[in-house]
């Protein structure tokens, strides 16, 4: 049999494409594929990929410790550069990420990663969103961006605290009638600035009306964004202090979510239908800084005499303790725009 | 890179890996080099076609296989070609192709020539698994069989063809 074998095997070795044959039907399939003005499949990056893996999964040990080398090494790390339609951003959401997930052992871990992936895909959004990439590649990255923030989310729930959930409950019914007072509000200004079509000049009124409102909400969210952004540092700041990681785990995904909100009305432009809900989103994003601030202010608070309270007297009087002037520059200048307390 | 540049990246590169063992799958299957050739562009260009309708295609190699799979089995519909003329094929093309080995030029030649003759369900496992040198698992796959009936297959059509020599 095995003679049989290599027989066959040596016929097959015969037998081939000439390169003659193989550039022929190449031109053709060139052609082909030149004038061809199809729809594609953006989805299906290059299934060379999808092939890998299927290796990748097959042999996970392996390829596990070719992706740690390959994570310091040069391809890991311009991966990790990718945005969604890249050739590479496969490798950084379906390899790198993953092999940073078989090192998170913790609940703790486990929840900070999944922070800091949704954070990535947030700042993919962003760079995306007025980027020449195909709406298909958009709408998948958003829905993986929609099902990591919400996984980040669930992870974080393990770390609230009991009191934290009722608050929660209790916040989540109160917003809920302030958005419908709000939205009841905005509607009677909509109504009152857009009459109704016949009245020719108070179309005119209507659409200078509803600019208006759209300059109002881009200066909120404007505003808003800062105020995220410093709360944002603050944390930062807060987590250096051990006590406190685990309990800002839940903040930090609260802060997620802001974040994917200001995207989410960034996208809404000047629809006048979408006006109510962009106002909507406004005051949601409010809400929840300004609940983010009181934990925070009641976390730095509740140190007392530690080295945090000295960090943020130094603020107050702007002269930084020697040692640590070169770290804590930047954070100043963040903390000078808005003081903290008001909102 | 543009969704329709990189899907003919993809295309091209698929071509450039996979032309040549599918043009060798479907040569020792019809035996037939023009008619080989023609199946391959054929089979990219089904391959093509589809992609550009926006079907996503998940396992290049496994598609290819099928299509060009399905335009064998349409040729053997179609052709009248009886065992003779295929041998006569045969021996024209091993006189084209030799290059140097161990075994004689005749010997190479009645191999084939019985692999030939042998019912397509076992020239086809055989082509499959030493012509193009695929895993069992992969002709499972492929196939949409078990790899158990496909080892089995294999073992059956290799015993047949040997006898078929050894009676030689």
């Amino acid at each position: 049999m095995t003679e049989l074998e290599n027989i066959l095997h040596n016929i097959a070795s015969q037998v081939s494409l000439t390169e003659v044959e193989r550039h022929q039907i190449r031109g053709h399939l060139e052609t082909l594929v030149s004038a061809d003005q199809g729809t594609f499949s953006p989805v299906s990056q290059p299934s060379v990929w999808l092939d890998s893996l299927f290796f990748i999964r097959r042999h996970t040990l392996s390829v596990a410790f070719v992706a740690l080398l390959f994570f310091t090494g040069t391809t890991g790390a311009i991966a990790d550069r990718a945005l969604p339609g890249d050739f590479l951003y496969p490798l950084k959401t379906n390899v790198n990420e993953e092999v940073l997930g078989w090192f998170s052992v913790s609940d703790y871990d486990k929840a900070e990663l999944s922070i800091r992936i949704a954070e990535r895909r947030l700042l993919e959004a962003e760079s995306i969103e007025n980027k020449e990439v195909d709406l298909r590649v958009k709408e998948d990255h958003r829905r993986l961006l929609e099902s990591q923030v919400n996984d980040a989310d669930i992870q974080a729930t393990r770390f609230e605290k009991p009191q934290d959930v009722e608050k929660k409950d209790a916040e989540a019914s109160s917003q809920i009638e302030k958005q419908s007072k709000t939205s009841e509000s905005s509607q009677t200004t909509m109504m009152s600035s857009a009459p109704t079509i016949v009245d020719e000049g108070g179309a005119e009124q209507a659409s200078f009306q509803n600019s208006n409102i759209y300059e109002n909400n881009v200066q909120k969210r404007e505003e808003l964004r800062r105020i995220f952004k410093t709360l944002q540092k603050k944390v930062a700041l807060l987590k250096k202090e051990k006590q406190f990681r685990e309990t800002l785990i839940p903040t930090e995904a609260q802060l997620l979510k802001v974040q994917k909100m200001l995207l989410d009305v960034k996208k809404i432009k000047n629809d006048e239908l979408m006006m109510e809900t962009s106002a909507d989103l406004l005051v949601n994003i409010e809400n929840m800084l300004s609940d983010i601030e009181h934990t925070l202010i009641s976390l730095e608070n509740s140190v007392q005499g530690s080295s945090l309270n000295r960090k943020e007297e130094n603020q107050d009087k702007e002269i930084p303790k020697p040692s640590e002037r070169n770290n804590k520059d930047q954070e100043y200048k963040g903390d000078e725009v808005s003081s903290p307390g008001v909102l | 890179m543009s969704v329709k540049s990189a899907q003919k990246q993809l295309f091209l590169r698929a071509y450039d890996e996979l032309s040549n063992v599918l043009f060798k799958h479907a040569y020792f299957r019809v035996s037939n080099r023009e008619v080989a050739l023609d199946m391959v562009q054929e089979c990219f260009t089904k391959t093509w076609n589809h992609m550009a309708q926006g079907k996503e295609i998940s396992d290049m190699k496994s598609f290819l296989y099928r299509v060009i799979n399905n335009l064998i089995i349409d040729y053997y519909r179609k052709s009248k070609s009886s065992s003779l003329d295929s041998l006569l094929d045969d021996g024209f093309d091993v006189v084209d192709q030799s290059i140097s080995s161990s075994e004689t030029i005749s010997e190479l030649s009645l191999v084939k020539r019985h692999l030939n003759a042998m019912p397509p369900s076992d020239k086809e496992v055989i082509v499959m698994r030493h012509i193009d040198g695929l895993s069992i698992q992969e002709i499972a796959k492929l196939l949409d069989e078990s790899e158990n009936a496909i080892s089995v297959r294999l073992h059956r059509a290799m015993k047949r063809l040997q006898s078929l020599i050894t009676k030689q």
